[in-house]
């Protein structure tokens, strides 16, 4: 059975898909947007708003919920979730797509394919040096968020402890040897974790080791004073995180010139943003090209194109801001299109 | 109707000219429009009085030294260049970033780049910075960076970083770095890593400012009624970063604030927003002309509420308020502030939504909330709205916007009895593109709850919530309190 081809295949339904979807539907064209996790939302949806005492603070985690609700009630894009696609094949100016989903296979085809694959956070158990794992004091802020969603307060997992003293560790995979680039949301990731901790749990020491604080809202320019008479920043990245018998973590770090050994009860590590783990699958199939740190560069003369995290770090603001402004390329592509 | 085609450049030469000619050749009719909003008026060449009508029907009207001029278009673009705020005293003495970046450096022994701001200078900034020091011989310049912090969250940025380490420079990271002008440059900071005092004497010194909007921008807008932010940025979506939309539909801004876009992003800029032409014309060409308010004549009192209070430009008042349809996002705020009740809305009117409430109160609910449309789906799929008689459980309704509930809603449905508690739910503050309608919503609600205790009627508790799609924390809190 021959269908109708798409005008577009959008392959993710994260932030940067749903926003792309919507927008090109939104235009009058008809869209497949193809998800592999059972749900709409990707990354984004997991993160909790972090408005202060009722004041948006620009995070962002809203828009993924109306950009969820829009593409659910837009009449031209159709989700398909749970699918993975097993191959392309080029005929004439179309994409012959094989699709896997509950292990059923079935066909399409589209003019244009856009790649919204978004990102994979960084896997600190695969730098010994953090301990991760080896002790329930250390989590990642994403394990933070999930605390925080199933306790409203932040509690040491395990010990259902309260903590007093917590510290967070920035550039978690970025901006090292391996990843020579900033992953760009971490800085205002965690401070707005920070802050949001800070209202829950007023007594709550909070410590930052970072390398240089990126500006993340347009409120930055004002905020960062009191911010940083807030917490203490501590200019290095720790070389190793050490357990403790009593369940605190020690840090040695050098204060004005002098070596101090830290004690935590808590720390939190900001993972960077790294390449998703289809990419290289997804850039096989759709012959794309990687760049230097390991993301997609797009190759939109041939009618395939990428956008969001998949062709680099970005937060959920430059994602959108790169749809709206990108999709110029496709549309003018897609009105060429013969 | 003008035609669709036709756009009314505003704002500034340089930058208008630019966005004109690729607006031409994305095949639309632009027509530039120089502003000038001096208050001495000395080279002014036309000074914009009011923008009337709407998306695809604007209307600008000026005033020219020969008199008025009416231009009309589809849509508005406004070209916003930025300035540099810059300490007077040490003008001469000192040399901007721009100024930097085409300066030919042959010569010069030794440069400091300092960032006066304390770690306020973006990525887009540094960038330029980075690429014109790595063009330099660094054998034989001396580079010393002094800044607080240094942003390389931008593409290719710590690589650059990297590669002005290896060949030399020094990148110093002060809390705070101070400079003076006694007998040349001296720049003087605590590092704190190496734990002493650190003095530099640059020949030369090139300080990072920060870009500001100038003054005469935000009387244009104020004119043309668009809602600026706390740092004058004309957006109506705070977090959304591209300057483009604003909170009259059909009327957009470039400008390479406030991330500081190069001139590819501002291209970008622009091929986005004639993406956001195309998709207008899409959405008016599908747009039937249905009303949204409906008016009454015999009770309006002429009083331009409506029209001032509209958060979307949506209302044009000549003898009576028009609604253009389509900048109406039905709101409702005008309605609720109407003194006279002149305006229902036609997609929620208050006597159906006092019906249903009076029909949920016979069924045995207790407790209504009142949510604003983008947060009724959360809360409906948290509760659903079957009475179990076995738990006292809260009637969820839909409101379009916080801001549709008024005093007179509030009392109304104090009086039906039966109700125990009330609670109203909207957007945080900031969050919504009709961003007055939380605000107006709470004060309502303060202001019922106030006079009700002043009366010491027995009554329903009366509470205003915050929430937005993700905050999974103030909707196990808001649970908590019904």
């Amino acid at each position: 059975m021959e269908a109708k081809p798409w005008d577009v295949l959008v392959v993710g339904a994260g932030i940067t898909g749903l926003e792309t979807a919507n927008l090109l539907g939104e235009m009058g064209f008809d869209v497949l947007l193809v998800e592999k996790k059972p749900q709409l939302g990707g990354h984004a949806a997991l993160y909790q708003c972090k408005a202060l005492d009722g004041k948006c603070v620009e995070c962002g985690a809203c828009l993924v919920g109306d950009a969820q609700r829009k593409v659910l009630s837009n009449k031209k894009v159709v989700p398909m979730t749970g699918t993975t696609i097993l191959n392309c094949q080029r005929e004439g100016n179309l994409f012959k797509l094989e699709l896997v989903r509950e292990g059923v296979v079935s066909f399409a085809s589209a003019k244009a394919v856009i790649l919204c694959n978004g990102f994979r956070p960084f896997d600190p158990s695969t730098q010994k040096n953090l301990s991760y794992g080896k002790s329930n004091s250390i989590l990642t802020a994403l394990e933070v968020e999930d605390i925080l969603r199933n306790n409203g307060k932040l509690l040491r997992p395990g010990s259902h402890e309260v903590p007093k003293s917590i510290c967070f560790i920035q550039c978690v995979g970025s901006r090292n040897e391996r990843n020579i680039y900033c992953s760009r949301v971490c800085c205002g990731y965690a401070i707005r974790i920070a802050n949001l901790l800070k209202s829950l749990q007023p007594d709550l020491d909070i410590t930052f080791f970072y390398m240089d604080i990126q500006t993340f809202s347009r409120s930055f320019v004002d905020d960062w004073a009191k911010i940083r008479e807030k917490f203490t920043f501590i200019r290095q990245i720790p070389g190793e995180l050490i357990p403790n018998k009593d369940g605190t973590i020690s840090i040695y770090a050098k204060i004005d010139g002098v070596i101090k050994e830290l004690f935590y009860d808590l720390v939190i590590l900001s993972c960077g943003i790294t390449p998703s783990e289809d990419l290289d699958q997804l850039a096989q199939i759709f012959k794309m090209k990687k760049n230097k740190d390991g993301f997609l560069s797009p190759s939109p003369e041939n009618g395939v194109f990428a956008l969001g995290t998949a062709t680099g770090p970005k937060g959920i603001a430059d994602c959108i801001a790169e749809v709206r402004c990108g999709l110029g390329g496709v549309v003018e592509y897609l009105e060429a299109w013969r | 109707m003008t035609s669709f085609q036709r756009v009314i450049v505003l704002g500034d030469p340089k930058l208008g000219k630019e966005v004109k000619d690729s607006l031409t050749n994305y095949g639309f009719d632009p027509t530039f429009v120089e502003i000038d909003l001096a208050e001495d008026g000395s080279k002014s060449l036309f000074k914009p009085l009011a923008l009337k009508g709407g998306l695809g029907d604007f209307s600008l009207l000026m005033a020219g030294k020969t008199g008025y001029f009416e231009e009309k278009a589809a849509f508005v673009l406004i070209c916003l260049s930025p300035v540099y705020g810059r300490d007077p005293q040490t003008l001469e003495a000192r040399m901007s970033f721009e100024e930097f970046l085409d300066y030919n450096l042959e010569g010069i022994k030794e440069i400091a780049v300092l960032d006066p701001s304390n770690g306020k200078v973006l990525p887009s900034v540094w960038g330029p910075v980075m690429d014109k020091l790595l063009s330099m011989d660094l054998t034989k310049t001396k580079v010393s960076v002094v800044a607080s912090q240094i942003k390389v969250a931008g593409d290719g940025l710590e690589r650059k970083y990297r590669m002005l380490r290896e060949q030399g420079v020094v990148f110093y990271k002060p809390d705070e770095a101070s400079y003076v002008y006694e007998h040349g440059i001296t720049i003087r900071f605590r590092d704190h890593i190496l734990g002493k005092d650190i003095e530099l004497k640059p020949e030369l010194l090139v300080t990072l400012d920060q870009p500001i909007i100038p003054q005469h921008y935000k009387s244009l807008f104020e004119i043309l009624r668009i809602e600026i932010d706390g740092h004058s940025y004309p957006q109506d979506d705070n977090v959304l970063r591209f300057p483009y939309y604003t909170n009259r539909k059909g009327v957009f801004v470039v400008s390479p604030l406030p991330e500081f876009l190069s001139k590819e992003s501002i291209g970008q800029l622009i091929s986005g927003i004639c993406l956001e032409f195309k998709r207008l014309f899409h959405e008016m060409k599908n747009c039937s002309s249905k009303t949204t308010i409906e008016y009454n004549q015999s009770q309006c009192a002429y009083c331009l509420t409506c029209f001032r209070v509209c958060p979307h430009g949506a209302i044009l008042f000549d003898s009576k308020p028009n609604f253009l349809p389509l900048a109406c996002e039905e709101c409702g705020i005008c309605v609720a502030n109407c003194p006279g009740e002149a305006l229902k809305l036609v997609q929620l009117k208050y006597d159906e939504l006092l019906y249903n409430i009076k029909e949920s109160i016979q069924r045995g609910f207790t407790t209504a909330i009142l949510a604003c449309k983008r947060n009724y789906g959360a809360i409906a799929e948290l509760i659903g709205n079957s009475f179990d008689p076995s738990r006292k459980r809260p009637y969820v309704f839909e409101i379009p916007c916080a801001g549709y509930v008024n005093e007179n809603l509030l009392l109304r449905m104090a009086a039906m009895g039966g109700l125990e508690k009330i609670t109203i739910v909207g957007c945080k503050e900031g969050n919504c593109r009709t961003s007055k309608g939380t605000l107006r919503g709470e004060m309502a609600c303060g202001a019922v709850e106030r006079l009700l205790n002043s009366l010491r009627i027995e009554s329903p508790i009366l509470a205003f919530f915050k929430l937005s799609s993700q905050d999974h924390i103030g909707l196990r809190e808001l649970m908590g309190q019904v």
